[in-house]
């Protein structure tokens, strides 16, 4: 702007005239308009840049106090992570993405035994001089890589002629522009844990094994005290048969009735040490509650009627579905409990109720309630009455005998089955038993009536397969009194060719025998049957005094259509049989 | 399309000029206007009924036309477009904000110009200080789709932040929306927004905020740290919140401008012109300078390589590009003249809509809006 101004004041200057002056007149208007344009332009460039000076001096200055507390606040976090480092008992470090250490803590110090500067900068490698380092550093490749955390990698090292542990985890550590610039690790020696780890799981397994061996030692057990005890009964029943004189005869009944006591009592133990052992396991089977009570009111009844009770059950009408659950055990609570009313009863009666509680689409709940009009229970013992080897009185056992593990029994198994028990009582006037049990529902289905005894139509022909001379001699005499044909085959292999004859219409399999065992012989008639024209399908029927679940379960597994615990009792085989054979 | 646009200062000189153009055998039935509050805009509205031209206008903050070889700002007046184009090319709707949201009115404005043409190319301008020009425009977006293109301001009234108006030729709006939709079959719409502002100082985090009204930043009242950060009192405000505004970063990664368009002293908030949300990272932000007329070229220049020519111009240019260039906005002005060579009217607002460089229609602040029509039997 000065030179315009120049220019102008000389343009002035050489006017000479007033003439001359008037002749310029216009140029000298229009530089001054020029001059006035770019004057006004400066001013307004001079104001504004005023303007954004004070307004950038202000951020700036603010910008700085901001920048001044926040440097002092993170110099306060690093002394605070510094302090964390320090103290920390695992081994923290930072690498760099060429995998050289950057900070290492305390505890790496000591660990590597060298000071931070002589870590610091250089690789694993070359600071653990005896330490074969290629995977581990394919693995710290991996994460910078992937920019994947990596957790509980396992590192074993040996330092000075002792194995160390290490568990390390690593992350990638990312600027704020999400670049990996290295990772972070931290590893924990974790030799002694490893070590405590390793003993606690042999303890287990021991212990494990411990009571493995205990469930095998009872069921053996059970199996060599029942095949003696199976004689005695069964024998002293024959002879029972042919004394008449009194006081022999009355022998003979305490040692057949002390038998099945003592057998009643191997039961209860066996049963009781599986729940024990937590082997027990339930079935879910398709039944039929109608028939299972009608079982269950045919091997009451005698009892019953014997001490001129009436027993009374019933099932509510509404059950018209076949159901899913494990019928066995069901059974066996309601004769446990049903057991004890007839023996605590001495006049009136008993009386079993199955009723529908809840139902809807999928399953039921049923109630069953054992009543009786017996001696009843003081309340004061009402709490205790389901815990192991418990009976109200001791004198109790003297007069009623029992192992005291029943109802401890019936208790845990309803337990298992996810129901409750519960029992109400007064002294001198009866007690009421009762439980719940979830079942699941099958179809619908006309219950069938197999439980009624109906009179064989045709005769019998049995096979007894059975190589112990006591146990053959039991049931033969069984055989007999129902009326029943029968021939002898000593082991499975026997049992086999017999069966080819054709002559039979029923097979009694043992299953532990010599040569070739009870499964075997089953699956080898199975076999044959399958080629026959046309195909035929015998009746077989397991003798087992194994009661391990598994036995049972294998015996259906490979054909066998039912099973009876040895000694079998008449009735049962006759239910059997009439099932089969009475239409 | 006929085109010629002018800059008046009273409703007088309108007339007359009107009066000259239709002896000159020019007979325009769309004019849109930007005008000061100081006009009697009533009087300016029945100017057009009477001569029936379709009016599509709005208030602003300082008038720009260039024509017949002159370019010009000015205050106190009015900026005049008038074209002349076959009637079934072009529509306008006005309608009143009232009741509705930024997106409502936006979306609403889109619903009743939709299924008039196949194509579409809209010019947008809204009136209301509480407008959040982002809903708005995402309101329109969201029934358009992106593919349209969208154009214009939002109003001023001379920097006085108090009221801003839309208009037609028989409605005043002080909170509503006037659109013109041209179909795009005849009509070529095209048009850049560039801007060139700068960041500032160090990161702020928005911790209270709702839609376009932030209450607080870095956990302070939002009035108090323009305050602080910028050395000034409460009444400097909303101007230098104007000129001086917050670039926010999206998680997207791109950046927009929000200007400051008012101020709750009360509750200690500003109002923004477009959405702030809360969480997001903002920085302070200004003109780098004049240098900011070459950046500006630069852009122009580059657009123009693919929009060469254009029958008539308009231009929405922020109010801070005023305050910010002062005597030399006219150079960035005549960037346009001189590479276009048409008509041009337009008016420094409080906000604008267009694309940017990156293609996308946005709502900005801080922007020199230009946007070109042309007839499509021109170009052929």
């Amino acid at each position: 702007m000065l030179d315009l101004l120049d220019k102008l004041y000389a343009t002035i200057l050489k006017a000479g005239s007033h003439d001359e002056f008037l002749s310029i007149k216009d140029a000298l208007l229009t530089e001054i308009a020029e001059i006035r344009r770019k004057s006004e332009v400066n001013t307004f460039q001079y104001s504004r840049l005023i303007k954004d000076k004070n307004v950038l001096h202000s951020l700036l200055a603010r910008t700085s106090e901001d920048l001044k507390l926040a440097l002092h606040e993170l110099s306060q976090r690093a002394e605070e992570l510094n302090t964390l480092l320090l103290a920390i008992p695992a081994l923290v470090y930072f690498k760099d993405v060429n995998l050289n250490y950057v900070i290492v803590n305390k505890a790496f110090e000591e660990f590597s035994g060298k000071r931070t500067e002589e870590i610091v900068g250089r690789s694993a490698a070359q600071v653990f001089s005896e330490y074969q380092t290629t995977t581990y550093d394919q693995i710290e490749q991996s994460v910078l890589e992937t920019g994947q955390s990596l957790y509980d990698i396992s590192e074993q090292l040996t330092d000075k002629g002792r194995t160390i542990l290490l568990s390390t985890n690593l992350a990638p550590v990312k600027n704020i522009h999400g670049e990996n610039i290295g990772l972070v690790g931290v590893s924990w020696d974790v030799t002694e844990q490893r070590k405590n780890q390793e003993a606690l799981q042999n303890a287990k397994d021991a212990a494990e094994a411990g009571t493995r061996a205990k469930s095998e030692f009872l069921a053996n057990m059970s199996h060599e005290i029942r095949t003696p005890l199976n004689g005695i009964i069964g024998m002293s029943q024959i002879l029972s048969k042919s004394i008449s004189d009194p006081p022999n005869k009355e022998y003979l009944d305490i040692i057949i009735s002390s038998g099945q006591s003592l057998l009643l009592l191997v039961e209860d133990i066996l049963d009781f040490s599986k729940i024990d052992a937590g082997m027990l396991t339930f079935e879910e089977k398709p039944f039929n509650v109608v028939n299972l009570m009608r079982e269950i009111d045919q091997l009451l009844r005698i009892k019953a009627e014997d001490k001129a009770l009436s027993l009374l059950t019933s099932v509510d009408k509404g059950l018209k579905h076949d159901l899913l659950g494990d019928e066995d055990r069901i059974k066996k609570v309601i004769l446990n409990l049903a057991d004890n009313a007839i023996k605590f009863t001495e006049k009136g009666k008993v009386s079993i109720d199955v009723t529908l509680q809840e139902e809807d689409t999928k399953g039921l709940t049923l109630q069953f309630t054992i009543r009786d009009t017996g001696i009843g229970i003081a309340k004061d013992q009402l709490s205790r009455i389901f815990q192991s080897f418990e009976q109200l009185d001791s004198s109790h056992t003297r007069r009623f005998g029992g192992s005291g593990l029943g109802l401890a029994i019936s208790h845990r198994l309803v337990q298992m089955m996810g129901g409750t028990i519960k029992v109400e009582s007064e002294p001198g006037k009866g007690s009421v038993f009762s439980f719940d049990i979830k079942l699941k529902k099958l179809g619908l289905s006309p219950s069938k009536q197999p439980g009624k005894q109906s009179p064989l139509k045709r005769k019998i022909h049995v096979l007894l397969a059975e190589d112990n001379l006591i146990n053959q001699k039991v049931a033969a005499f069984t055989l007999n009194q129902m009326g029943l044909t029968f021939d002898l085959a000593r082991n499975g292999i026997e049992a086999v060719e017999q069966f080819k004859t054709g002559r039979f219409d029923l097979i009694l399999m043992d299953i532990q025998m010599p040569e070739m065992s009870g499964f075997e012989a089953t699956q080898s008639i199975r076999s044959i049957e399958k080629d026959m024209n046309p195909p035929s399908h015998i009746l077989i029927i397991a003798l087992t005094a194994n009661a391990m679940k598994g036995d049972m379960e294998r015996c259906l597994q490979v054909g066998m259509n039912a099973y009876l615990s040895k000694p079998f009792q008449q009735k049962e085989l006759m239910g059997l049989i009439s099932q089969y054979f009475s239409e | 399309m006929k085109a010629r646009s002018m800059l008046i200062s009273s409703i007088k000189s309108l007339d007359k000029q009107l009066e000259s153009f239709f002896e000159l055998g020019f007979n325009p039935n769309l004019a849109i206007v930007f005008t000061s509050i100081s006009l009697p805009i009533k009087e300016l509205m029945m100017v057009f009924e009477r001569r029936n031209i379709r009016l599509a206008g709005c208030t602003s903050c300082g008038e720009i036309a260039v024509y017949d070889g002159f370019s010009g700002i000015s205050e106190q007046s009015a900026a005049v477009m008038l074209i002349e184009i076959p009637d079934n090319q072009f529509s306008i709707d006005i309608i009143n904000g009232n009741g509705l949201s930024s997106y409502e009115l936006g979306l609403k404005a889109a619903q009743q110009g939709k299924g008039i043409f196949n194509d579409r190319a809209m010019i947008v301008m809204a009136s209301g200080l509480k407008v959040n020009g982002q809903a708005l425009i995402e309101g329109i977006l969201s029934e358009t789709g992106p593919g349209t293109p969208i154009f214009g301001g939002l109003a001023g009234d001379d920097a006085h932040f108090v009221e801003t108006w839309v208009f037609d030729q028989k409605q005043l709006l002080n909170n509503g929306i006037i659109v013109v939709n041209f179909d795009s079959s005849k009509i070529r719409v095209s048009g850049l927004a560039t801007s060139g502002w700068i960041s500032l100082g160090a990161d702020l985090k928005v911790t209270s905020s709702t839609d376009n009204v932030v209450f607080a930043i870095d956990g302070q009242p939002a009035l108090d740290v323009y305050k602080r950060y910028l050395s000034v009192s409460e009444d400097d405000l909303p101007a230098i919140g104007v000129e001086y505004p917050l670039m926010l970063k999206r998680n997207d990664g791109t950046t927009a401008l929000r200007a400051v368009m008012g101020v709750d002293k009360q509750a200690r908030s500003l109002i923004f012109a477009g959405s702030v949300p809360e969480g997001s990272l903002v920085n302070f932000s200004s003109s780098p300078g004049f240098e900011v007329i070459d950046f500006t070229r630069k852009n122009l220049e580059s657009f123009s390589l693919s929009s060469r020519h254009a029958d008539c111009m308009l231009l929405f240019s922020c109010m801070a590009r005023h305050l910010a260039l002062g005597p030399l906005v006219i150079e960035e002005i005549d960037l346009s003249k001189s590479l276009w060579k048409a008509p041009l009217a337009g008016f420094f607002t409080y906000g604008e809509i267009g694309i940017n460089s990156a293609g996308q229609c946005d709502f900005h602040n801080q922007t020199y809006t230009i946007v070109l029509l042309e007839s499509i039997e021109t170009i052929q």
